[in-house]
Formats: C-alpha cells, structure tokens, sequence
C-alpha cells in the first residue's frame, strides 16, 4: 500500500531493533575494514586511525617481489594457487561425481557401510593424516611439487561432493531413465547423456566447493612445500608475517585480492552447501 | 556323480594355488635379489670401498699418480691447489659443443666446480653432487686436495625397471596356467588373474619407492637400506602368500566374487574414487596408527608397542599441569569447544531470531553482512585477528586505550591468550549457527504461533513453548557438526597464539603437529597423538550418530 503511510509511524521497537542490527554489523565488519585500512595505508605496521594517507603501494610491491633468480614470486604464487585449485577440483568432481551416481542409483552390497566410512574421511582433518601423507609424498618424490597437492586436495573434498551430488541425483526422476533404457541406451550412455547434462548446476557448485576448499588450505601446503617458488598463496601470506617478518602491509594487500574472489563465490554458492552440510555431515 | 565332480575340482584348483604360491616365491626370491644387485648399488659399493683404499694409499704414500687411479668408475680426477679465493677457478667440463645448451651446461659445471672446491674443505670426505659422487682427499702437507668425480649414476631406475621382466613372465604363466587347468566358467579364473596383477603391481610400486629412495640417501646409508628391504621383500612375500592360502581355504574367494560380479556396475562406478579416498584418507590413517608403536628421533625408527601412549596416557606427559601434556591439552580443548559452541549458538540464534521478523527492512543486506566472517578464508581470518590483537599498534590495545585502560600483552597469558584465540573464533563461527537457525525458522509453521496468540501467550512463552523446542531437533546436526570443526579448529590455534605461552593454548590438533614438525621430527609421538584424536571423535560420532538417530525415532 501506501508507503508514506507507514514512514510516518515507524515505532521504537523498529528502530532499536535496526540499530542493533547496525550495532552489530559494525563489530562484524571492522576487522575487514581493519585489513583494508592496513592494505591501503603507506607504512608496513599499523597506524592508529582512519585519516591518513592512502597508496596502493602495497599492491604493487606485493607483485613486484622477486626471488634469488629474479623471477616474480607472487605472480607465481598465484598461478601455483590457481593451477592446484582447478585442477584437483576437477579431478575431485570426476571421481565423486561418478561414485554419487552409484550410491544414488544402484542397490549393492557394502552401500551402507561405503557412505559411512565416507563419513568418518569427513570428521577427521587433514592434520590428522599428515605424517603419513608426508612421508608418502616424500618416498615417490611428490614433496616440493604442485602435483603432490593435487593428488592431495583432489580427495579431500570428494565424499562431501558424493553426499551433496547423490542429494541432486536423487530428485531426478528415475521415469527419464526407465523411458531412455526402453529405447535401448545402456547405463553408461544413460549417465552422460541425461544424468550429467540435467545436474549441471549441481556439479558447478560441488565444484566451485572443491575449487573454494583447495584454494583457502594453508596447513598441508605449509608442511609440504618447502621451496618459495611452490608455495601456494596462503602458505606466502603467512610468511609476510611469520617470526622474522611482519610486513603487515602485504599481507593485508594479499588477502584482500585472495579473498574477494571467494568471498563472492561463497556468497553465491552457500544457500545451496547448508542443505549438504547437515544432509552429508550427519545423516548419509 | 555329483560328489565326483566336486572333488575333482577341488583337487584341481589346489594344485594350481601350489603352484601359483611356488611361482609367487620363486618371483619375490628373483626380484627382491635384483633389487639388491641392480647397479645402482654394487657402483655405489665400489665407490666406498675404493675410496676407502684411495684414502688408506694416500694416508700412507702421500699422493698418488693420477693414471692409475682413473678407473671407470671416476670420471674425472682433478688435482689443485687449495686456493686463497673462492672463485671455484676451474671449469669442470671445458668441450661444449652446442651454444644452446652451453649456458644451462656452464652454469652446472660451476655448481660442479663449487661443490668439488668444497668437498676439499675436509681432510677427506664424500659428498654427492646430481647423480656423482665426488671423493676429495685433501693433504696437508703438500697443501694439494685430490678430488675424484664419479660417472653420473641416473640410470638406476633403469636397471630397476629391469626387474619388471620376472613380474610380467610371472604373471603370464599364471594366468595362462589358470586359464588351462580351470574350467571356463569357473569364477577362480577371474579373480586369480586380478590377484596376480595386483601383487605384482604392488611389488613393481614398492621397488621403485626403494630405488627412489636410495637416490636421495648418502652412501653410508644404501647399504642398509638394500640390506634391511631384503628382509623387508622377505616378509612381505610371506605375508602375502599366508594370506593367499587363507583366502582359499577359507573360500572367501567365492563368495568375493559372486557380489563382485552380481554389482560390477556400481562398484565400477565407485572404484575411481573409492581408490582415490582408499589410498589418502583410509591408508594415510591406518598407517599412521602403525605409526604410533615405533619410536622416531632423528630420523631413526624402533617398534616399541605402546611406549608412546604410555608416555601421553600414564607415563610422563600425562602430569595435568605440564602445558605440553595429555591431559592439560585435553581439557584446554574441550574447554575450548564448549565455549565456543555456547557462543556461537547463543550469537547466532539472536540475530536468526531478530532477522526472522515479519516486514524487517534490509533483511537481505544484513544477512550478506553477518555471512561474511564465514565466506573469509579461515586463516585470513585468524592472522587479521592476530594483527588487531598486535601489543602496540593492535586495533583492540587502541580501543582499550581509549576506554582508559592499559595495553595488554595478549600472547603472553594464558587467559588473554586464550581469550583472542575465542574472539577470533566466535566471530568466525557464529554466522554457520545464523544460517543454520534461519531455516530451521523458516520450516516452522506460522499457525502455531496463531494458536499460541489465541490462546493469550506472550512472546517469550512463544519461544519457550514452540520456537525452542521445534529448532531442536533441526539444530541439533549442525551443533553436532560445529562441535567438530571446533574440536578441530587448527588454524585459529595455530596462526592467532600459535600456542603462546609454552604452547599453553594449544589444542589436541596443534599439539599433534607440533611433536611431528616442532619438537625433533617426533613423528611416533604426533601419530600417537592423532590415533587418540581419532578415537575420540570415532566414539563422539558413534554417541551423536545414535543420539540423532533417537532424535528422529521420537519425531
């Protein structure tokens, strides 16, 4: 109806619940604007207010870095990060992808206990498996080298992508498929030809999970990558400001331009990663 | 005539498994002795003993002429003064013959040229530089140092490879001896074939893991390694094979595979990452827990049973007040998690509750801002956090300022320390418990509240008597998922306190990776840490898993 109606009468209920709302926005947001006020400002530590001068310094500097061998460090770093993420992102897809058309499909023996043991891979962190990892990737020479965390991240994700793809398979009708074998298409044909084309956004989120998930590991990267030019970028924010070196500047730069990609993406995707939490954390 | 032809069978396929166990021994005999002679080690055994009559000669004559060392073993000999200056003065290979790959060759050969220069450094000494040995002799007397290069030695995995000869023909003949003696349509034909395949595919996989290894290992230590794989090859063949008769007489085998080939399709769908989970998740775990009965310092392994959970559980870690002990770690981290899910929910139900009103302006815009703490990568999260608690320049120290009190220095107390360890957790955990409460609203259904106001009830008996006990049950997974991540929250331990004070803050996690990657290389400690961790949160997920099944049954 009418909105000048109900402009005139806001009551005081409204306005505190707004301004407690803003209240807490505000203690939300700060520790963001916190990195943007250190990214921007000239210096490397902290300065105390808000005013003050503002460069992008700090951006450049954080690409302009170079190694021992004159090669940019941070433009690396990146593509070190990029390649990792995409590539065991797609290979983790592949796999669950076809495993989750199986549990969502097929009646066997040892379905109940395969998703439970999926589960228990679920609980436990990758800080757990890290000694073994390490000594694995050190014995067929994977330490030091972007495959070995390939090889690494691209199972790490794969059962909670089975939990949230074999929820997406399950909604489709199985009629498609009774109608598709009437007419002769064998299983095979039946889940690329229709199972994979109609779950296509369900697949881009899992994905863009996986890739999300790869992109923000700092501990196992830490541990395995023992070289500058290998490390992924959150290995070499945290080295701006570990022991020796606090160059809170370029740290605040960094995470600035990894972060907003993932914020965005996250924001994008999270409605639909709730329902596969609960649904692939809890119940399977 | 039925019995008959049972028997016959029977006798049949135990004369093949025999002969399949003959064949296996004789294969892992074969091939466990070429591991030990490929030529990797008997070039890496002359070089030491040789060296070791070089450095006896030369102990004894002083110098040595240089013909009459240069056998095929060593390359090059090169004599030189210790020079004052360390321009490494010599070219190591002076014939280059391609301009392209001369630059990439020159700068190697000056690494070469380096690292012979300071292999003189010692009296005498081996050292390995790309594949060569280079064996330095330095005399005093004459101020002369003796440097002997060897071959390049790369092509180990070559004569590794080799190997693979006795595994194909093995595997050959006893497939093709099945496929004679077995009749057609006996399923023993399919599954001895896989079995065979895959036993040699272990055994291929192992030895290049062993030949890799002594790549990258000193001299002194190849020897043992061969020695201690034999024995190793020894067991494993033993082991295989007991296993191999077990299966027979057990008659797993058929019953193996009648499910594999009633439900080929699913378990083929499933193998790629079945495989993929089963080989880094499950033997990663498994073998981790083997892990935690050896001993390890300084890189050395003993088998020592239950020493190490004797130390964390009973013995010397397990005193309360020792910050790096069991016990003090356990109760910081359930302390930890208690606190924080308390926090989270307590947060994240408030705003859920207010965000749910009926016609709230800008519900959208606020609930993207309460989101982002949970859209941040974690460990930005935690160093930004670590930053704003920063002693002098912190944004937290500034503000305590300018309320007129005192800065405080966070990390040096254990309360403080792990008052910011909380704070940077609640705020990063509150908004999954936000989202999780705003639907579990959504899926109450409005005529409750319609009833309740009939019947005269005021808010807080509204939320009393309907919102609580619906949000129940659809909270309950995700309290039981957030007390996981808690448990297990690494990055907020270990970037914002990291530990501090004495590593004081820590949780069972951080303190696990410590004992492996902080304190020695204490990997038998860490594993055992982690195997506890491990049952613990089995034994939680086996207590929530039938609380929520109980839940759902009284729904």
């Amino acid at each position: 109806m009418t909105k000048k109606h109900y402009r005139r009468y806001i009551p005081f209920k409204t306005i505190l619940t707004h301004l407690t709302l803003i209240f807490l926005s505000v203690i939300t947001l700060y520790p963001v604007l916190w990195v943007f006020k250190m990214a921007f400002s000239p210096t490397q530590g902290f300065s105390t207010s808000l005013k003050g001068d503002y460069t992008l310094n700090n951006f450049i500097t954080l690409f302009t870095i170079t190694d021992s061998e004159s090669n940019l460090l941070m433009i690396r770093q990146f593509w070190n990060s990029i390649f990792v993420s995409v590539i065991s992102a797609f290979i983790g897809l592949v796999l669950a992808t076809s495993a989750a058309y199986a549990f969502s499909r097929f009646e066997f023996k040892g379905k109940k206990s395969g998703m439970s043991a999926m589960l228990i891979t679920q609980m436990f962190p990758g800080v757990l498996v890290i000694i073994p990892l390490y000594l694995i990737l050190d014995n067929i020479g994977l330490l030091n080298s972007l495959w070995g965390l390939i090889l690494v991240y691209s199972t790490t994700t794969v059962p909670f992508s089975i939990f949230m793809l074999k929820g997406y398979f399950d909604t489709i009708p199985k009629e498609i498929e009774e109608a598709a074998v009437m007419d002769g298409a064998s299983q095979f044909t039946i889940f690329i030809k229709i199972i994979l084309p109609l779950s296509r956004p369900a697949l881009a989120i899992t994905g863009l999970f996986s890739f999300m998930t790869a992109w923000n590991e700092f501990i196992l990267a830490a541990t395995f990558m023992g070289q500058e030019k290998y490390y992924t970028v959150p290995v070499m924010l945290q080295s701006f400001v570990g022991a020796f070196n606090t160059q809170w500047g370029l740290f605040a730069a960094g995470s600035i331009i990894v972060s907003l990609p993932v914020v965005i993406l996250f924001l994008y995707v999270q409605k639909h990663l709730v329902g596969g939490l609960t649904a692939g954390g809890i119940k399977g | 005539m039925k019995n008959k032809e049972s028997g016959k069978k029977i006798i049949n396929i135990s004369y093949f498994i025999l002969f399949t166990v003959f064949i296996m021994i004789l294969q892992g005999l074969l091939y466990s002795k070429t591991i030990k002679m490929n030529s990797l080690n008997e070039k890496l055994y002359l070089i030491k003993t040789e060296s070791n009559k070089l450095f006896q000669k030369m102990e004894v004559e002083g110098f040595i002429k240089k013909k009459t060392l240069q056998t095929k073993l060593f390359e090059n000999i090169i004599e030189f003064k210790e020079a004052q200056d360390k321009r490494y003065p010599f070219i190591y290979n002076r014939n280059l013959k391609n301009s392209l790959t001369k630059q990439k060759q020159l700068k190697e050969d000056s690494l070469l040229d380096k690292a012979i220069y300071d292999s003189c450094d010692n009296h005498h000494s081996i050292s390995k530089f790309k594949g060569r040995y280079i064996i330095a002799y330095s005399n005093n007397k004459s101020n002369k140092c003796y440097s002997f290069i060897s071959t390049k030695i790369n092509q180990t995995l070559d004569s590794g490879l080799g190997a693979i000869w006795y595994l194909l023909i093995g595997v050959i003949l006893i497939i093709l001896v099945s496929f004679i003696f077995i009749p057609k349509n006996n399923k023993n034909r399919v599954i001895l074939s896989v079995i065979t395949i895959l036993y040699n595919t272990f055994f291929y996989v192992y030895s290049l893991i062993i030949l890799r290894n002594a790549q990258n290992k000193d001299i002194e230590n190849i020897i043992s390694i061969t020695k201690s794989n034999l024995t190793q090859t020894f067991i494993i063949i033993i082991i295989i094979t007991l296993l191999f008769i077990g299966f027979y007489v057990t008659k797993l085998n058929e019953k193996l595979t009648n499910t594999l080939i009633k439900y080929k399709t699913p378990y083929l769908y499933i193998l790629p990452g079945g495989l993929g989970i089963a080989l880094l998740s499950f033997a990663p775990l498994f073998s981790g827990i083997i892990l935690s009965f050896f001993k390890v310092k300084y890189g050395n392994y003993s088998f020592t049973w239950f020493s190490n959970y004797y130390d964390i559980l009973i013995g010397g870690l397990s005193d309360i007040a020792n910050p790096e002990g069991f016990y003090y770690t356990f109760f910081i981290t359930v302390i930890w998690t208690a606190v924080n899910i308390f926090f989270h929910l307590l947060i994240g139900m408030s705003i859920a509750l207010v965000l749910n009103k009926k016609g709230l302006k800008f519900k959208k815009v606020y609930s993207i801002i309460f989101i982002i703490p949970w859209a941040i990568p974690n460990y930005i999260t935690a160093l930004i956090w670590k930053s704003m608690f920063h002693k002098q320049f912190g944004s937290i120290n500034n503000f305590l300022v300018f309320l007129g009190f005192e800065r405080i220095s966070w990390f040096t107390n254990t309360f403080t320390s792990f008052l910011a360890n909380l704070f940077t957790n609640i705020w990063l955990g509150f908004p999954f418990m936000m989202v999780m409460t705003l639907g579990a609203l959504q899926s109450i259904p409005a005529h409750l509240y319609d009833a309740a106001v009939m019947d005269g009830a005021t808010k807080w008996q509204q939320f009393k008597y309907i919102t609580l006990p619906m949000l129940k049950p659809a909270l309950l997974p995700s309290i039981i998922l957030g007390i996981i991540w808690t448990f297990n929250m690494f990055n907020v331990i270990y970037l914002v306190s990291g530990g501090e004070p004495n590593s004081s803050t820590d949780i069972l996690i951080t303190e696990a990776y410590r004992w492996a990657f902080e304190r020695n290389g204490r990997y038998g400690y860490s594993a055992a840490y982690a195997t506890i961790i491990f049952i613990v949160l089995f034994l939680y997920n086996h207590i929530t898993g039938k609380i929520s099944s109980k839940g759902e049954a009284n729904d």
